[in-house]
């Protein structure tokens, strides 16, 4: 491999973290006043982060049955038996935005791009990608501001870079579930350093840049904002739309800039920037609930979604002993064989989920912990890989919601747009939202 | 321009009108100029008549709205706007009734004739438009450079060798219309912009040199190398004497030393013993002005029986260079193309500011720039220069924000073409450099075609047609193979491709590796002048190394693949090396080989045949697939959900072939339709196993690759079905147009390209389809040389709030 490269990696990486200042924060001061959003006394933010599984589920071995807290881990939750009094087994919930609706195939692309939008994708392979706005964008809009990062986007996968992603739908689709606008999907980060470095720019030892620079830098972003304006009075309608993804960008970024002008010190906190490339899939996963973890834990931000993979991911696992793709397995076609293996793999992603629930309860946080803070929506969009339908989905949601959420039950729904779960969460925060895609109402119970 | 007239157009006596302007683009809106309401009044004529009888009496049955099976209605089409809403759908379902894979075969048949009735009308109503009516050259939404595009750029810029998107981490690009260059769906998240607001900061730094004598010491990282490889660098050398030293170790844990050889410019200048310490090795060198490779090459392990070994390996540290002895180190390109003015008692540091933009600006902006946007930069530079910086220094933050703005990462065609009729105007002539350089070069436009498009040489086809020659030649034009090929053939997937290694021996990186190489070296031979479309079915060469060679069973440069290997492995290492060591002689050494009389041209390679199948098994059924998707350009639908699978099959007959488990499969009406498609082409590559290895027999039953098409064409083996599979040529010859028309203009095509192909095809047809044909006569076609004008909408209310913020 050449290795010309005049510039190593490392360099970059330097030049991300200083061209991007540094958040602050007083590690051994109470989280939630670092971001100077609440006073000490008052209660800690509510942190939500919702944690995607492609291709459906092995259903038997993955819903449990059961009512209230009379219910049994099943095989593939196994691994969440230690923590079955931090999360609610929510049944019975349906995405039918992610369903055909006379589209025809595409299963995959929709439940993605539908999981967290509520809404139903619009069939293209390039044009006219349009969606929706994701639960965790709302939330940004109105909640996030008052941290450093409105969100973190995170993801293990590439986007596939060649052909269509599945039947007729664009790889977008496929490859994201957080939704700025109805057209513009937000990237994610696959690299656990690079996130790291974005996050926590370094931790304090890179310094703070001068004032002098950081105000060069706000006129640079001022001199392309000028520019994009003037071009954009100048272009057509689709131009104009392109343009104004630019200028969004920009803004997102100049309010980044003003948020993040003071220097973190993250020496009491146990943070270790991750290596690069990891070639053990789990072990990426936990690097990447690892940044979750300090990224809620020192108010970074208070909105993550993770792609554990991307919707149709045709992933193996050796380390399990599963040597065949993912989605092939999907489609198990009721082969015995097949099934045990999707089971597998079911497991193996609860396991790792386990892990970050583990972290965040292990985190205190006041009189509590960073989960009882939390809640987590864990799931997909798909039920059954193999019939690729939409409803009675796997979802489980961790943690309490600083109270609100009483976890450790079963609750049974009858048929029930999860858009309703996404209403309560947002209320939860006191984000005001009407309705979400098919949305019918809030979902009762979660209090207990 | 003169319109073609069609026979049709003159036999319904229809006038040229001029087109109605501002056309809707995309296809689920088609542009309905005067002129063709006869056509569509034929049309619908026809559509009453024959089309819609047809649909009753053989679909609706399954497809009615009762059940509306694979989701398909037929009766909910009524006119034909509401065909032509649903393109997909219905270029499906023309598909699947000319194949004869619809009605299933349990069902009444139409007869040919209705067949063929249906199958025309729709191609009629949705891809034939009118060409004796001006058409709209269709409009190409403004392009953000994509990842590999902004990485040729720099490295064109700046005279740099990295990229920016691996060591950054630029978010992937999306994939729209099989392609990741495509204007609409090529978007820019704030992570994204981010990356560049970091890596334009590096560039800045690299690119303008604050103090020559910093370069007087320069060193570049090594890698860690295995027997056989080597690592370089490239530096910039005045002429003089240099230090040249490289910081390496041998091995972890050994006790022994080996050698490594020194050598610049490929020449040999001096061996090392490399010691498990790691230490430096120095030499003095006269040096000739220019750029210079310095290599290290760990040519020869004595140890053999470790041959290979990840502790055996020479780990370079840094490779430098110090010096000239008694000169000034030169400047490199990224500065000297940058800074062509230095403030004086005469010239103020705007003054030289501005002198440096104006000619930068023009390389970067890929045109000259506007007086308001250098002065922009300008007083960014100033305002550095004020708070206390040097002028250099102050240099870098101009540059740093040309880097992040919107006329540098996109590509916006404004309106500098003459109109040519209206709502058309011509692409202007710096839009065409850059359209040209993109699409050929995935880069920048180099001083010549800017040179070209200042005199306005860029209106004339001569001269175009010139540049394209030009252009091809340069070793720039392998982006082409890199970018439309790769992505035309699904090739990058070979990257993530799973083989079972147990099953398949020889399967490794370095595998994956060669057969990649190999079918980019084909690729390139396409874009040669030599280069035809046909050599895709029935080439009789291909390119090998000799691990492709063996695993061909060919000889390599007259040698048997045993001569191959090092003399000094054993038999016995040598499986176990082949994996992930180097076995061979000179495996990175590749020529050109004439394939034995069982491998023709691209379809048989073993990159298509791997990427084709599954882990641990041949599928026909993807191979079938794959060539009516991309070669034949006749997609088959998608599997319907919860079908009896293959694996069904084999269950309840285990002891019978793959040939025959798919015919009890197609056995199931509702398989067959669709599967006595595909499966006889991909079961006439039998012959070839997962990997692309010939082969006899699959679990002991002998291979029968013999097979009938769709249409009753026949063949014996894979040779044959190629051969039969070239009479399609003008059909694949029209699909490749489209996907390489469809890369070069970076959006999705309409029905008015419908015409544009039949030039661009009827043009490479008058030219043996040779592939410089086709690249030729895209370049001239009417999208690529006109762009509608978009008509401009009231702001929409997100960008009059975000005014409201900025005022």
């Amino acid at each position: 491999m050449s290795k010309m490269q005049a510039i190593s990696r490392r360099t970059i990486l330097r030049g991300l973290g200083v061209s991007m200042a540094l958040p602050m924060l007083e590690a051994m001061r109470p989280v939630v006043q670092a971001a100077g959003a609440t006073n000490a006394g008052q209660a800690a933010p509510v942190r939500m982060a919702w944690v995607f599984f492609p291709n459906g589920t092995n259903a038997k071995q993955w819903l449990p049955e059961g009512e209230g807290t009379n219910w049994a881990v099943t095989p593939s939750l196994q691994p969440l038996e230690p923590m079955r009094n931090d999360f609610l087994v929510l049944r019975g919930l349906a995405q039918r935005n992610a369903a055909s609706l006379g589209d025809g195939p595409g299963d995959h692309a929709r439940s993605a791009a539908a999981f967290l939008t509520g809404a139903h994708p619009f069939k293209t392979a390039g044009s006219k990608i349009k969606v929706g706005r994701s639960v965790d964008q709302i939330a940004a809009d109105h909640y996030g501001r008052q941290t450093r990062l409105p969100s973190i986007e995170l993801g293990t996968e590439e986007g596939r870079s060649a052909g269509s992603c599945d039947s007729g739908y664009a790889c977008a689709y496929s490859n994201n579930i957080s939704w700025r606008t109805e057209s513009q999907p937000m990237a994610k980060e696959i690299n656990p350093k690079l996130a790291f470095e974005r996050l926590f720019a370094g931790g304090a030892s890179e310094g703070k840049e001068s004032a002098q620079r950081q105000h060069l830098k706000k006129s640079i972003l001022d001199m392309v904002t000028d520019q994009s304006r003037q071009l954009q009075k100048s272009l057509g309608s689709d131009d104009r739309r392109k343009m104004e993804e630019y200028f969004n960008s920009v803004r997102d970024i100049e309010l980044r800039l003003e948020r993040m002008s003071q220097p973190i010190d993250l020496s009491g906190i146990k943070a270790e920037p991750p290596s690069g490339e990891t070639s053990d899939f789990g072990e990426h996963i936990r690097a990447m609930f690892d940044l979750m973890v300090l990224a809620f834990q020192t108010d970074t931000t208070r909105l993550a979604t993770f792609m554990l993979a991307n919707e149709g991911s045709n992933k193996t696992f050796p380390m399990i002993e599963v040597n065949e793709g993912h989605h092939e397995l999907s489609h198990h076609q009721e082969k015995q064989d097949s099934i045990e293996k999707i089971a597998k793999i079911d497991r193996y992603y609860s396991e790792q989920f386990g892990y970050f629930l583990k972290r965040l309860k292990e985190t205190p946080e006041g009189e509590s912990n960073l989960l009882d803070n939390s809640l987590i929506v864990y799931g997909g969009a798909i039920s059954d890989g193999n019939r690729h339908d939409h409803d009675n989905l796997p979802i489980l949601l961790a943690g309490r919601g600083g109270g609100r959420v009483q976890p450790g039950r079963l609750i049974k729904y009858d048929n029930l747009p999860l858009n309703n779960l996404f209403l309560s969460m947002l209320d939860m925060i006191d984000v005001p939202v009407e309705s979400f895609g098919d949305s019918t109402g809030r979902l009762t119970g979660l209090s207990g | 321009m003169i319109p073609r007239l069609n026979t049709y157009a003159i036999l319904l006596g229809l006038s040229l009108l001029p087109m109605a302007t501002g056309l809707a683009q995309d296809a689920s809106q088609p542009e309905v100029a005067n002129a063709t309401n006869a056509y569509d009044a034929e049309l619908l004529e026809r559509w009453e008549r024959e089309v819609k009888p047809l649909l009753q009496k053989y679909c609706s049955d399954c497809h009615g709205s009762e059940s509306a099976e694979a989701d398909v209605d037929v009766t909910r089409y009524t006119d034909l706007a509401s065909v032509r809403s649903q393109p997909a759908i219905w270029d499906q379902i023309r598909g699947v009734v000319k194949i004869g894979a619809m009605p299933p075969s349990d069902s009444e048949q139409p007869s040919e004739e209705e067949r063929l009735k249906l199958s025309t009308w729709v191609v009629d109503a949705l891809h034939r438009v009118d060409c004796g009516v001006v058409q709209s050259p269709g409009h190409v939404t403004i392009r953000r450079l994509n990842n590999t595009e902004y990485d040729n750029t720099i490295r064109d810029l700046f005279d740099f060798d990295w990229k920016p998107s691996t060591l950054a981490g630029f978010v992937s690009d999306e994939v729209g219309n099989g392609f990741d260059n495509q204007g609409e769906v090529l978007s820019l998240p704030p992570l994204l912009l981010e990356k560049y607001l970091a890596v334009a900061e590096q560039i800045a730094e690299k690119a303008i040199v604050l103090d020559p004598d910093s370069l007087r010491k320069q060193s570049q990282d090594g890698d860690s190398l295995f027997v056989g490889e080597k690592c370089s660098a490239e530096f910039l050398f005045a002429k003089g004497q240099y230090k040249v030293t490289v910081r390496m170790r041998f091995g972890d844990g050994q006790e022994n030393s080996v050698m490594a050889k020194l050598l610049i410019d490929g020449q040999e200048i001096e061996s090392w013993e490399v010691e498990p310490k790691e230490k430096s090795y120095s030499i003095d060198l006269e040096f000739v002005e220019g750029k210079h490779r310095i290599q290290v090459h760990f040519a020869e392990d004595p140890h053999t029986k470790e041959l290979g070994k990840f502790e055996r390996r020479i780990h370079v540290e840094r490779i430098r260079i110090e010096g000239p002895e008694d000169d000034v180190p030169p400047l490199p390109l990224s500065h000297r193309r940058v800074i062509v003015a230095m403030p004086s008692d005469t010239k103020s540091v705007a003054d030289a500011a501005r002198e440096n933009l104006i000619q930068f600006l023009r390389l970067a902006y890929r045109r000259p720039a506007e007086p308001i946007e250098v002065e922009r930069l300008v007083t960014i530079v100033d305002q550095a220069s004020q708070s206390g910086m040097s002028f250099l220094e102050s240099m870098r933050f101009g540059l740093q924000a040309a880097l992040v703005s919107p006329p540098f990462l996109f590509r916006i065609e404004r309106s500098d073409g003459d109109l040519v009729r209206e709502g058309v105007r011509r692409v202007g002539s710096y839009e065409m450099a850059t359209r040209l350089s993109y699409f050929l070069w995935s880069s920048t436009p180099d001083e010549e075609l800017l040179n070209a498009a200042s005199t306005n040489a860029l209106y004339q086809p001569e001269a175009i047609a010139a540049q394209i020659d030009r252009m091809l030649n340069d070793p720039r034009s392998e982006a082409l193979v890199h970018g439309f090929f790769a992505q035309w053939l699904g090739l990058r997937n070979l990257n993530v491709v799973d083989v079972d290694g147990r099953k398949f021996a020889p399967w490794s990186d370095r595998l994956r590796e060669s057969m990649r190489i190999e079918t980019e070296l084909f690729c390139k031979h396409l874009i040669s002048p030599e280069g035809k479309l046909i050599d895709v079915l029935d080439a009789d060469f291909t390119f090998v190394n000799p691990r492709m060679a063996e695993l061909y069973g060919l000889e390599f440069e007259g040698k048997a693949a045993v001569e191959l290997y090092r003399a000094d492995l054993g038999e016995p290492s040598r499986r176990q090396a082949k994996r992930r060591n180097r076995p061979y002689v000179d495996e990175d050494k590749w020529i050109k080989a004439t394939l034995p009389a069982n491998r023709r041209g691209l379809l048989t390679q073993a990159s298509i045949l791997t990427l084709t199948s599954n882990p641990s098994r041949t599928s026909p059924v993807k191979r079938g697939k794959w060539v009516l998707e991309n070669i034949l350009g006749d997609p088959p639908p998608p599997a319907p959900p919860g079908v009896p699978a293959l694996e069904e099959t084999s269950k309840e007959h285990e002891n019978v072939s793959l040939r025959e488990q798919l015919e009890i499969h197609r056995s199931n009406p509702s398989c067959a339709s669709c599967h006595r498609v595909m499966d006889p082409i991909g079961l006439g590559m039998e012959n070839f196993d997962a990997i692309g290895q010939w082969r006899e027999e699959d679990q002991g039953q002998p291979i029968q690759s013999g097979g009938e098409l769709a249409d009753g064409r026949t063949f014996a083996n894979a040779t044959e079905l190629l051969t039969a599979l070239k009479a399609d040529q003008p059909k694949i010859a029209r699909h490749f147009a489209s996907k390489m028309l469809t890369y070069a203009l970076g959006r999705g095509l309409n029905t008015s390209d419908q015409c544009a192909i039949d030039k661009i095809v009827e043009a490479a047809a008058n030219d043996q389809y040779r592939i410089r044909a086709f690249i030729q006569a895209i370049a001239a076609s009417e999208p690529f040389t006109l762009q509608s004008v978009e008509p401009q909408e009231s702001l929409t209310p997100q960008i009059a709030e975000n005014e409201a913020k900025h005022e």
